[in-house]
């Protein structure tokens, strides 16, 4: 019988959320990251972004307050739709993501406020 | 091949439904005695009633003859009224007792047909006649009919008359039972006296005698002699269900225990089937994970080159499931005789994809080390074959030359965890500006700096999962990773084992590659 530890019987999850945004600046998409965005979940995440890049906005938005962990798959979606658009913006990045963007040498790409 | 589980469940349910079933039928069976004890006594209740309905008329009949010295005619008009159809005889007689023998001094109804068997009246009469109460006879069998005799004594002291009576016994002594009679759920026999014998039956309403089964007896006092009263239930006296609920139960717990048994045998299969695909699955993932090993192997350094005045060591640790593989590298390539270059690499995401990833940007490397490029120019160099739009993948990397006889080492970094020195004086990572990762555009320039090593210091380089866990910060892992460099400073291998036992303790789930460099002087 082969164990299973918890984190195999619970993969990571992540949760991909429009925000509905009563800005008049039209050019931006916003969405909202709650839970890990990992290569389990990378199928999700870039789901979403294409989803949100199909009107051709100037920014994209991330709210990543809620966003606890991600990883260089996790990266590679951001910085794909970076390049793509032009702009993506980390919104109330936790300090665990803000480090993983700064040690990565990605602060300049992916912005990050406040 | 049926399981241990079912069989035991089977028997389990067996069990318990044989002690339901048991306890439901001694329970039931208790319940059928009591209740017959009940009737009888209800029965024995009515026949004490029938004692005096015979006795009064005889004792009064008696006193008559006494006080009238045996006037038959007035004996004859006062019993008429109970003999035939109406009363309780067929047959009521005046004797006259004389010493020991007795005369008959008239009858109304039939005759007595205790008078057709010679001697028997007058014996009877005689006793009779001695006794306080009344007399029974038994049954006296009278050419197809059957009769019961009662005599009573007049009350003259001594005795001189007798009053005798006989009532008809039912047709082969059967009766029917009313069913409305208390006695209707009752198979019961009347007996004189206190034995069962056949010859002695007065009356029943069972078709064969003796009774079987559960047996109730009621020994009834009917004047100076006695009725016995034997009786069986008919039918269930607590009602059809009390008495059919054992064998309910039975039938239906055996087939609740069979249908568990079943369902068990059933849910045990599937755990086996279970089991088995799980085993195929873990055989196949082995099979995967062993191709994945050869292959990452295949694609790093069979083993690192001799460099003069170093030592050099690496570990390379598969994640957690390590079914894919990895994006993680690692190179030493030597410059000239005091130089070598070294790099280490991680491709994001894992797979085939990544691992050719890997494999390109390592041999691309060595290819712009041997043109002579210097860490900075090869970071540049191979930002032109990765995208990340393109490819979904980019890559961080640390490259450097070291200077072994200067202790000197040119560092350059694209968004790649800074590398660990470790000296005398303890340990400390390279403060050296993070370009961006390689497939990734950005205005930042990439730029060296240069770090000294002491004299038999070493040098660490290794990917993020040695020192990234989940929830929690980078700067936690590096802290660990450094504390545990510094407490296990001995021979550099020694080092590795015991900082990839420290750092993966409690599982990483990323793939870690480690190059150490250690300056023999």
């Amino acid at each position: 019988m082969v164990e299973l530890s918890d984190d195999e019987l619970l993969p990571a999850m992540l949760r991909v959320e429009t925000v509905e945004t009563v800005e008049t600046d039209t050019g931006s998409v916003r969405l909202r990251l709650v839970g890990e965005a990992d290569i389990s979940t990378v199928p999700v995440l870039r789901s979403a972004i294409d989803g949100a890049l199909r009107s051709a906005p100037e920014r994209l938005l991330l709210d990543v307050g809620e966003l606890s962990f991600i990883d260089s798959s996790g990266l590679a979606e951001l910085l794909a739709a970076a390049h793509s658009i032009g702009t993506v913006v980390l919104r109330d990045p936790p300090a665990i993501v803000r480090r993983i963007v700064t040690m990565s040498g990605l602060d300049s790409i992916l912005r990050m406020s406040p | 091949m049926v399981s241990r589980i079912s069989v035991l469940v089977l028997l389990a349910g067996t069990v318990v439904t044989a002690l339901l079933s048991w306890s439901t039928y001694v329970l039931n069976d208790h319940n059928e005695s009591r209740l017959l004890k009940l009737q009888t006594k209800t029965a024995r209740s009515i026949l004490e009633v029938a004692v005096p309905v015979v006795q009064t008329p005889l004792a009064s009949a008696a006193a008559i003859a006494a006080t009238s010295n045996g006037d038959a005619a007035r004996f004859r008009s006062y019993v008429s009224t109970y003999v035939g159809t109406k009363g309780p005889f067929v047959s009521v007689s005046l004797w006259e007792r004389s010493g020991s023998s007795a005369r008959l001094i008239t009858h109304a109804g039939a005759t007595p047909l205790l008078t057709q068997q010679a001697g028997r009246a007058e014996t009877f009469v005689a006793s009779a006649a001695t006794s306080s109460v009344m007399l029974l006879t038994t049954p006296i069998d009278g050419a197809g009919t059957m009769r019961l005799g009662y005599g009573f004594a007049g009350t003259n002291d001594p005795v001189r008359y007798v009053v005798y009576a006989e009532s008809a016994l039912p047709p082969n002594r059967r009766i029917q039972v009313d069913r409305s009679s208390p006695l209707s759920d009752l198979r019961f026999a009347l007996y004189a006296g206190d034995s069962t014998a056949a010859g002695d039956l007065l009356e029943t309403n069972a078709a064969r005698l003796p009774l079987t089964g559960k047996i109730a007896k009621e020994v009834i006092p009917f004047g100076g002699g006695t009725i016995t009263l034997v009786a069986t239930p008919d039918t269930q006296l607590g009602g059809a269900l009390s008495g059919s609920l054992w064998w309910i139960l039975a039938l239906a717990g055996a087939a609740l225990a069979i249908a568990l048994s079943l369902v068990a045998e059933r849910l045990v299969r599937r755990r086996l089937a279970a089991e088995r695909l799980t085993g195929e699955v873990e055989h196949l993932l082995g099979e995967q994970r062993s191709i994945a090993v050869t292959l990452q192997r295949a694609l790093l350094p069979r083993e690192l080159p001799e460099v003069a005045g170093v030592a050099t060591a690496v570990r390379y640790i598969p994640g957690s499931d390590g079914v894919d593989i990895g994006g993680d590298w690692y190179d030493v390539i030597p410059l000239d005789a005091d130089r070598f270059f070294f790099a280490v690499g991680d491709v994001s995401g894992r797979g085939l994809e990544a691992g050719s990833i890997m494999a390109s940007l390592r041999f691309a490397t060595r290819g712009f080390v041997s043109e002579g490029h210097g860490p900075t120019a090869v970071l540049n160099s191979l930002a032109r074959l990765l995208s990340v739009e393109k490819h979904r993948h980019f890559a961080t990397m640390l490259c450097g030359v070291a200077d072994v006889p200067k202790h000197e080492v040119e560092v350059a970094i694209a968004g790649h965890p800074p590398p660990l020195v470790l000296g005398a004086e303890g340990g400390r990572f390279v403060d050296a500006p993070v370009g961006p990762p390689i497939g990734v555009r950005s205005p930042v320039p990439y730029r060296s700096v240069t770090a000294t090593v002491s004299p038999g210091g070493i040098l660490l380089a290794y990917t993020d999962g040695l020192v990234e866990r989940r929830g929690e910060s980078l700067d936690v892992g590096l802290g660990r990773l450094c504390a545990s460099a510094v407490s296990a400073q001995r021979s550099l291998d020694d080092l590795l084992t015991a900082v990839v036992a420290e750092v993966t303790e409690g599982g990483q789930d990323d793939d870690t590659a480690i190059l150490g460099v250690k300056w023999l002087s």
